[in-house]
């Protein structure tokens, strides 16, 4: 890590903080200072904007620790999330288990259906893993689409706000909160879990397997581990998305979802837990711009057609994604990085 | 010193003239410009369908603003945004909507976006207009208001014709096809199916399809072994194409009726003449293109020539029904706002207003250019007046097989209206 001029580590523990100065500290508590009064002076649009961007930010840092860290390409990230939000409201409507309880359970469900379709990963990888996993994603959409008993099938399934201490996180205001510290807490231990001994065989595995497993890191645990932990990181996110939205049917989780999370992976800068920040938030907010000067665009040049205005963001972010492939492919993280390392040296030039 | 005076006297001019605007349009604004926003899929599947949709709204308000000069000093402004038909940028475009204090109304045709903000609309005291209706927003009653005939009601009208022409002792055997997402298995979801059963139908197939099948072959096959008497798809335009000519291909006959989101001069460009040929659909609406001469009515020749005026140029065959709902909605707003504003002043118009003293007051509403049958709501059924046609297909050409039918009122586990089976319980009824 690079650290500010005049910065030393004279103890283990100073090398193994993330935050590492008094500037970065008084930066992290401005952030949360923002998140905590954002919502009393923002629009409930922004508001509902910010809560699925979190939620994004979740479900897209568990795909970063399969895909980033482990190299292990997936294309059921979607499928995941479904399956961690239909444990969820089934627990809850179904068998009266409080949200606290089917949250954790929606996880570990997703983790261990994770781990079954992470399976061929042990003999196939690349696009042969990818299409397994788009595999998966079919398989998993299927059986919910066709369960209608337990799932309620294609009409959907309820899936109320939590309660906490007896009083239901019902508003949009709430609910952002729990969003923003499940989003906190993850990317804590997304971030922690790379500098583990873990983290560094997963990167070992990406890098090249057979070096790894010829140094003595087992394949099959480790890459068994990234689907889990990755899947894990998906269902928390499909329970905090089935309880935000209050329904949820099989058309929440589309195999286009799952396609932008890779995106988003790739635009941010796979392999690092800042990067899956600037992508989620880059791609989402591209997103709303669009949607915001579309009519516009429609309303000053009537020759262009309302349906060209409106795929102005598909458009747009098709064609970002193949700008950071052809021009940085290491995304927007190693961008600010050389970034804050020019600030640093500033103003000499090296 | 000249030059200076000059400049400081061209400045005064130009404020002056800049207060003398802005004084202006102060004056003009006493009016209020209320907003209807569309929740639009202008890109993804359905976008074909929807964008008429949308321009049918905003050529009827532009006409209402311009040629009417509003509604009692009530202008109409649309605002729209595209939700892709993906649910989570639908919530999204609803957030936007139901924070502007001046958005009244909101239309929509994606079927489950609408279930999903029915409720929100109903807590946010904001009307919702569905295009096409959507079960869970239009029963248990919510604010949502529609013009259109449920599809579990489709198939129940449909049901109710073919009954009425059949003169054999044995059962009607019916094959379904459906859509294999929450909008083909609406049939299902909105009791259409379960009034089959109760009307003593025999149900011998069901065939659901993915949204994307290109060749459905093997499923016609499979029906064809049970022989049913009438084939029911729910579904679009294309798929409804694929399937005759594929039906068509392995010489599958049986009649074919499509739900109501085909339109008749789509279905013979798409599946060609031949393969269309005896394909019936259930109707909304009056049909416009493709037509034989006697099916234009006075009102659809205006209508053509709306279009015409407000689209020059747009190719008015590849409109479909879409521009229909557009208009339809838009036509009976206008017709809400006008009954709201006999009670209420240009500033109390909002969606609480809008729904008591406009929409639940509308009753037998038929200045609709021919386009639709009377219109009514009551407090408890928003369904508009469950009025269709079948429209059959002969030599490329659509005509009315039927005149307007009442359709029953269905909900998933009950029948709350049907000219046939009296008890609302599918639990008596259903075996």
């Amino acid at each position: 890590m690079y650290l500010p001029g005049g910065t030393f580590s004279e103890t283990y523990a100073q090398d193994l903080a993330i935050i590492r100065t008094k500037p970065q500290w008084v930066a992290l508590i401005a952030l949360f200072f923002l998140l905590a009064v954002f919502p009393w002076v923002c629009s409930s649009y922004l508001l509902s904007v910010i809560s699925v961007i979190a939620i994004t930010i979740i479900s897209v840092q568990g795909l970063n620790i399969l895909t980033g860290y482990c190299g292990q390409i997936s294309l059921g990230h979607a499928a995941f999330m479904g399956i961690g939000a239909y444990i969820s409201a089934i627990l809850v409507t179904k068998c009266g288990i409080s949200f606290w309880l089917s949250l954790p359970c929606a996880g570990v469900g997703a983790a261990l259906i994770g781990l079954i379709f992470g399976l061929p990963s042990l003999r196939i990888k690349g696009l042969y893993l990818a299409l397994a996993t788009l595999a998966a994603h079919y398989i998993v959409i299927y059986i919910i689409s066709h369960a209608s008993g337990l799932t309620g099938g294609t009409a959907g399934i309820e899936a109320p706000r939590p309660m906490f201490f007896g009083i239901r996180l019902d508003s949009s205001r709430s609910y952002y909160y729990l969003i923003i510290i499940f989003t906190i807490l993850m990317t804590f231990f997304a971030k922690n879990l790379a500098r583990t001994r873990v983290g560094r065989n997963f990167v070992a595995i990406r890098d090249n397997d057979i070096s790894a497993e010829m140094m003595g890191i087992s394949l099959f645990r480790y890459k068994l581990l990234a689907f889990a932990i990755g899947c894990f990181y998906a269902g928390i996110a499909g329970s905090l998305w089935a309880h935000y939205m209050t329904v949820i049917d099989p058309d929440h989780f589309q195999l286009v979802n799952a396609i932008w999370y890779v995106g988003m992976l790739i635009v941010g800068g796979m392999g690092t837990a800042v990067g899956v920040f600037f992508g989620v938030i880059f791609l989402k907010g591209v997103e709303v711009v669009a949607i915001e000067i579309g009519p516009k665009l429609a309303d000053m040049f009537p020759g262009l057609g309302s349906g060209i205005a409106a795929s102005l963001a598909q458009f747009l972010l098709a064609l970002i994604i193949i700008f950071f492939l052809v021009y940085e492919p290491r995304g927007l993280a190693y961008r600010w990085g050389v970034v804050k390392a020019a600030f640093r040296i500033w103003p000499f030039p090296y | 010193m000249e030059k200076r005076s000059t400049l400081n006297s061209f400045v005064i001019v130009m404020v002056a003239l800049v207060c003398i605007y802005i004084n202006l349009n102060t004056f003009e604004a006493e009016g209020r410009t209320i907003k209807v926003a569309w929740i639009a899929d202008m890109t993804g599947p359905t976008a074909d369908s929807v964008i008429p949709m949308l321009w049918g709204t905003q050529d009827w308000f532009k006409y209402v603003n311009q040629d009417l000069g509003g509604i009692k000093d009530v202008k109409v402004d649309v605002i729209w945004g595209d939700a892709a038909y993906k649910l989570d940028l639908g919530l999204q475009l609803y957030s936007k909507f139901s924070s502007d204090k001046d958005v009244c109304l909101i239309y929509c045709a994606t079927t489950h976006i609408n279930n999903a903000i029915a409720k929100k609309c109903m807590e946010d005291r904001i009307l919702q207009y569905a295009a096409s209706p959507a079960p869970e927003a239009m029963y248990p009653v919510k604010w949502c208001y529609s013009h259109s005939a449920g599809y579990g009601d489709q198939l129940g009208a449909f049901i109710d014709w073919a009954l009425s022409k059949w003169t054999e002792k044995r059962p009607l055997r019916l094959g379904l096809i459906f859509m294999d997402n929450p909008f083909g298995k609406t049939i299902y979801d909105a009791g259409g199916v379960n009034y089959c059963k109760a009307r003593g139908i025999e149900i011998v197939a069901e065939e659901p399809l993915p949204a994307l099948a290109t060749d459905v072959t093997v499923n016609l096959r499979k029906m064809a072994k049970e022989k049913p008497d009438y084939v029911y798809y729910q579904g679009t335009v294309t798929q409804a194409a694929i399937i005759a000519r594929d039906a068509k291909k392995i010489d599958f006959t049986p009649k074919i009726c499509l739900s109501a989101n085909s339109v008749a001069d789509q279905v013979v460009s798409v599946a060609g003449q031949n393969a269309a040929e005896g394909l019936m659909m259930m109707s909304w609406s009056n049909p416009w293109h493709g037509v034989v001469p006697e099916e234009m009515k006075p009102g659809l020749v205006k209508t053509a020539a709306f279009f015409k005026k407000y689209r020059p140029g747009e190719d008015p065959s590849k409109v479909g029904v879409g521009y229909f709902h557009g208009l339809m909605g838009s036509m009976i707003t206008t017709k809400a706002l006008k009954l709201a504003s006999e009670g209420v002043s240009a500033k109390d118009i909002n969606g609480s207003t809008l729904k008591g003293q406009g929409f639940d007051r509308i009753k037998s509403f038929q200045d609709t250019w021919d386009l639709i049958g009377p219109i009514s709501y009551t407090p408890e059924d928003h369904r508009g007046g469950q009025y269709l046609k079948i429209v059959g297909i002969k030599k490329g050409l659509a005509y009315s097989v039927t005149d307007w039918l009442r359709a029953p009122y269905l909900t998933k586990d009950q029948c709350l209206w049907s000219p046939h089976v009296k008890s609302g319980s599918w639990i008596e009824i259903v075996k």
